[in-house]
């Protein structure tokens, strides 16, 4: 027996532990789990299913916040006859009503036959045999670098390496990030900044969506992001037959924008900061605003209102950012002089493209790491969960590090979480049912030099975050006498466990690219940091790897240094006290728990600056009240190349 | 004259000749047939034990090969039977890995739910995690994992359970014995069962504000069994007859279901193959199993169902078709519009593997200009639009889903009778168009080549 089965992708690992479970193993998975051969399409079939595309055959569900048993949009009453009474779902809790559709949709009178029935311009390469001629060019892992090119009045710094893993493919990846100088982001409001990065982006994406949507059907495709530090990120990835064209159709239209729909895009926009979103979104939202200091929807929300932004506004705004701008290209692709000749083709003709009035700009990185405060004592949030009749609470819990951990520390804490995960887990969930959703993890965030973070975040029905913060307190108060008990044998085992996930190499050219990129984009270029790091957990002594982690726990610890909540409470019982349905459910602790029982708790809380919403104004009463005035900043710092 | 007695034989008619050489040549030819297949025999004999010998140094195992794209170092074997009690599997030895992954799926899901337990079949994956006998704590598997580096999950579909892990290579047969032991001897203790329960609550709770799970919970009220039923399940639904009664049903269900002929494993490590199914082989040697080597193959739901038969494999009865749903969504969220259209199963005829939801989505969903989703787009009628499907053996069912503005609301109308229902009415015309070639060749280039 011969399985004629074919992959939609390649099976996929990552470097991500917490993503690597699934994606290590679903494809293997779906090859027996559920026998599917993945054969040529076949249009037949296709058209078959088509046929069956009818509105006859169909059910028209329509879902609507603004729900009205009595008074339905027209168009849903004039469609529809025998509406039934209204029911309700026994598990979801919602009402809905069904109807016949009995509309002849008489009004049709249009017949134009769709933009699918056209001759078609780009079409995907034929792979010939100078594949293996890429191939045996592939073989470098060294990412190279191209002396800064100084075109006309702008800087095209380059970086390329032959993708390992796309070798034999005539494909690429190009990234871009385009850099303003310091002094046009300065020159504006965060709340500006973000705003119209934002409108820029989305509204590029609106008219290049569809402007190469035959390159998208042709196996290319682009990304245009805008980083909150003040940045254009770029992605385009393709054939390399023809990815400089699309680069540059990208770059035109972003340099050039048409905003031909404006109104539309900001009308969506603006709706959009109105709608629900998950409470880890919220939480880690607010979180930001204070550690980081990026604006939230509710800021851009007061800008617009205030500013009313207009077509014109973006359009100088973004002729403003782009008199200055510095272009990082990295080119991953699947042989090296093809890299070299198309990074440097590109940068001749990206000149063309941009205002004369180009500067080569004087980069600062305190653009891209925006430097967070650093609190004198703990902030804290508090919130009602927006959504209504949304049982859950959540706790989002930090404890800020800086940005001034070597980058010993920073794997070490890295270490850490690998020790305290699992006890969050086995006692604030498994145990204690506190949450369905219970993590504590060290994060930087953002960005490689920006601040260190330890992180929990919680989120269930049964306590509420008042709750769930004391309790998590204790058992985070048992860590290092956790981390003095486990033996050398279990540290050494952890610490190989670390060290692998930073050894597994990328597997995906996605994957590979990102990583190379993060280096480049950090001006650090360190593409061996992972690999340094896991030689330093392989080689250190377990006990001084324990006494380390002590350490870095204390720091994390200590005072609760620059710790941050963020606490959502369900709609109702959000007074802020404990209230009695949680203290019903969890006034008993398990035998073998190290959190005591609720009565044995008590709450000794620094004093703590409370806001119950994050606004601008709010956010600066927080820093004035809370904010260490002798080190209000934490000065950005590039992680060493070195451990 | 010795030579004229050479040459005598020269002179012989031809019927003496004949005689005379065929004499000599049946003594020949049966020597040499002697000898031909005494080398067939020999060579046979020695081909055999070279492959016995071959086989045995270098670990082949039955397994046969799958298919990859040209440009993927990974080897894949595929083992229907390596040992009697031991699942089918598939095998891949990634050089660049340095964790090692490893699946079970089961052939069993929410559809295999008893009536009165709604919900169990993902209870049940749950508790496997909460302890087996020879490692009794409730999350000592979570701890080994993460201790080495690594990770776990699961899900629970409408006719599968898939349990994922990764961990450090250095560990994996040690992680991979104590993963066995789910299925082989899981412990259900009553104590964590209660407790389970909340948390089973809570991740219902977790999807009541989630749109897309309220209209497919619409959707599926709509459906025959078992696509109308309950899936996540909750106190309610778990509890009702109290702690002792969900074991009870845990353990029934498990034994039902969780039979080594229901199971598959895959395995990813950089270990070479045969060292990861010598693995495999100790582990399952050494298991004195609980669960029975074979139960009854996983149900084709069309063919299980008179209702879905009388429909003919039809998931939404005619009955239910050409209706309007209105239903509340939650406040703060975006209007949708979903468009639902059955199919008979797709996977049970053995086409999935054609794409043929994927090429539809490709094409009603393209974006170029005068495209329908550029028309809705840019006419503030809709945000986004796209094309999903569902496909199990009850049916298939696919959506045309669409987000509205908010400003659009009472704009449907349009969307409905102008231009959409023309794509619904003519959307055949697609067939034999360039657009197929472009379709062909690059999902040919991803299949093989990326």
């Amino acid at each position: 027996m011969r399985l004629s089965k074919y992959f939609a992708a390649q099976l996929v690992t990552s470097t991500r532990i917490r993503t690597s479970a699934e994606t290590m193993t679903k494809a293997a998975v779906d090859l027996i789990g559920v026998n599917e051969k993945i054969l040529q399409v076949d249009v037949d079939i296709v058209n078959s299913l088509l046929r069956e595309l009818r509105v006859e055959n169909s059910v028209i569900l329509f879902h609507d916040p603004s729900y009205s048993r009595a008074s339905p949009p027209d168009w849903v009453t004039q469609m529809s006859s025998n509406m039934s009474s209204e029911v309700t779902d026994p598990h979801y809790n919602f009402k809905y009503m069904v109807g016949a559709v009995t509309t002849n949709l008489s009004r049709v009178t249009e017949v134009s036959k769709l933009s699918i029935l056209r001759k078609m311009s780009v079409m995907p390469p034929t792979i010939t045999k100078d594949i293996s001629i890429a191939s045996s060019r592939a073989n470098s892992t060294e990412v190279s670098k191209q002396p800064t090119l100084v075109l006309s009045d702008m800087g095209v710094e380059i970086w390329y390496k032959p993708s390992a893993l796309a070798k034999g493919l005539p494909k690429v990846w190009l990234w871009a990030t385009v850099r303003p100088a310091s002094a046009a982001v300065d020159a504006i409001s965060p709340e500006e900044l973000q705003f119209s990065g934002e409108m820029l982006v989305d509204s590029v994406t609106f008219e290049l969506r569809s402007k190469v949507a035959e390159y998208i059907q042709a196996g290319y495709d682009f990304v245009i992001n805008w980083m909150t530090a003040g940045y254009f990120e770029i992605k385009v990835f393709g054939w390399q037959d023809r990815i400089n064209e699309l680069m540059e159709i990208v770059v035109t239209e972003l340099s050039n924008p048409s905003l031909n729909h404006f109104d539309l895009i900001l009308g969506e926009k603006i709706e959009a900061m109105t709608r629900a979103r998950s409470m880890s979104d919220i939480a880690g939202e607010a979180l930001n605003s204070l550690v980081v200091g990026s604006p939230t929807r509710e800021d851009i929300r007061t800008y617009i209102d205030t500013y009313s932004p207009s077509k014109g506004g973006l359009l100088n705004w973004s002729k403003t950012l782009f008199k200055s701008v510095f272009f990082t290209i990295y080119v991953g692709g699947s042989a090296q002089s093809y890299s070299q000749d198309l990074a440097v083709g590109l940068g001749r003709n990206l000149t063309q493209v941009f205002t004369k009035e180009t500067l080569l700009l004087n980069r600062s990185m305190a653009v891209y790491f925006s430097a967070g405060p650093r609190f004198g004592k703990p902030v804290e949030v508090r919130m009602v969960n927006p959504s209504e009749n949304d049982p859950n609470s959540a706790l989002l819990y930090s404890l800020t590090y800086g940005t001034d951990m070597s980058s010993r520390d920073r794997i070490v804490a890295a270490l850490l979480a690998s020790i305290v995960d699992p006890m969050v887990f086995r006692y604030i969930r498994t145990e204690h049912q506190m949450g369905y959703i219970a993590s504590g993890k060290v994060g930087v965030y953002p960005g490689p030099a920006g601040a260190v973070q330890f992180r929990v975040y919680i989120q269930g029905n049964l306590a509420d975050p008042d709750l769930m913060e004391a309790r998590l307190e204790t058992l985070l108060a048992t860590v290092p006498s956790v981390i003095q008990d486990i033996s050398a044998k279990e540290i050494e085992e952890r610490a190989e466990g670390v060290a692998a996930s930073l050894e597994e190499q990328a597997t995906s050219a996605n994957a590979e690219v990102s990583r190379f990129w993060s280096a480049i984009h950090d001006e650090s270029a360190c593409f061996n940091r992972g690999l340094n790091q896991a030689d330093f957990l392989k080689s250190t002594d377990p006990n001084q790897l324990r006494a380390s982690l002590v350490t870095v726990f204390n720091e994390f610890w200590k005072d609760r240094r620059s710790k941050a909540t963020v606490k959502i409470f369900k709609s109702e019982g959000s007074d802020g006290d404990v209230p009695a349905w949680s203290k019903q459910a969890l006034a008993g602790a398990a035998a073998d728990s190290p959190i005591p029982a609720l009565n044995e708790l008590e709450s000794e809380r620094a004093t703590t600056a409370v806001i119950n919403s994050v606004t601008k104004q709010n956010r600066e009463t927080v820093f004035k009240t809370a904010l260490n005035q002798n080190d209000p900043l934490w000065t950005p710092v590039i992680a060493s190349c070195d451990i | 004259m010795v030579d004229d007695a050479c040459d005598e034989p020269l002179l012989l008619s031809v019927n003496e000749s004949s005689s005379v050489w065929s004499l000599s040549a049946r003594r020949a030819r049966s020597f040499w047939i002697f000898v031909i297949l005494s080398v067939g025999v020999l060579g046979f004999l020695v081909y055999s034990t070279y492959l016995i010998v071959y086989d045995t140094i270098t670990g082949n195992y039955g397994w046969y090969d799958i298919d990859k794209p040209n440009n993927d170092p990974k080897i894949y074997k595929f083992l229907p039977e390596l040992l009697p009690n031991a699942p089918p599997i598939v095998v891949v030895q990634d050089p660049g890995a340095q964790l090692s992954g490893f699946a079970i799926g089961v052939s069993a899901g929410s559809f295999n739910d008893p009536i009165d337990f709604p919900g169990l079949a993902h209870f049940t994956e749950h508790m496997l995690f909460l302890g087996t006998s020879k490692y009794p704590g409730p999350t000592s598997f979570d701890e080994f994992i993460s201790s080495h580096g690594g990770s776990s999950n699961a899900f629970t579909d409408s006719e599968r359970t898939v349990y994922y892990n990764a961990i450090d290579t250095d560990a994996f047969v040690e992680g991979f014995s104590r993963f066995i032991e789910f299925f082989t001897d899981p412990l259900f203790n009553e104590t964590y069962i209660a407790k389970e329960v909340k948390a089973v609550d809570s991740e219902h709770d977790m999807h009541i504000n989630d749109p897309n799970w309220r209209l497919s919970s619409l959707v599926n009220s709509l459906a025959l069994p078992p696509n109308n039923h309950y899936s996540t399940g909750d106190s309610t639904t778990l509890l009702h007859s109290g702690v002792e009664a969900l074991e009870t049903a845990v353990r029934k269900y498990f034994s039902t279901n969780y039979c080594f002929n229901r199971l598959s494993i895959a395995i990813v490590s950089p270990l070479a193959v045969s060292d990861q199914v010598e693995a495999v082989r100790d582990v399952f040697s050494g298991i004195s199993s609980k669960m029975p080597s074979n139960c009854r193959s996983a149900t084709n739901f069309t063919r299980a169902s008179p209702q879905l038969i009388e429909s003919n494999g039809y998931p939404i009865p005619p009955s239910n078709r050409h209706k309007i749903v209105y239903s509340e969504a939650p406040s703060g969220s975006q209007p949708l519009l979903w468009i639902a259209f059955p199919f008979r199963s797709v996977s049970t005829r053995g086409e999935a593997g054609k794409h043929p939801f994927g090429v539809i989505e490709t094409v009603l969903c393209y974006n170029g200009p005068n495209s329908l989703k550029k028309y809705l787009i840019t006419n503030g009628l809709i945000t986004s639009m796209s094309f999903v499907s569902d496909d199990t053996s009850a049916g298939s069912v696919a959506y045309l889903a669409f987000d509205i503005p908010v400003p659009a609301r009472d704009r449907m109308d349009e969307l409905l009778s102008g231009r959409l229902k023309n794509l619904l009415l003519n959307s055949s015309r697609s067939s034999g168009h360039p657009y197929s070639t472009r379709t062909r060749k690059v999902t040919q280039l991803s299949m093989r080549d990326l």
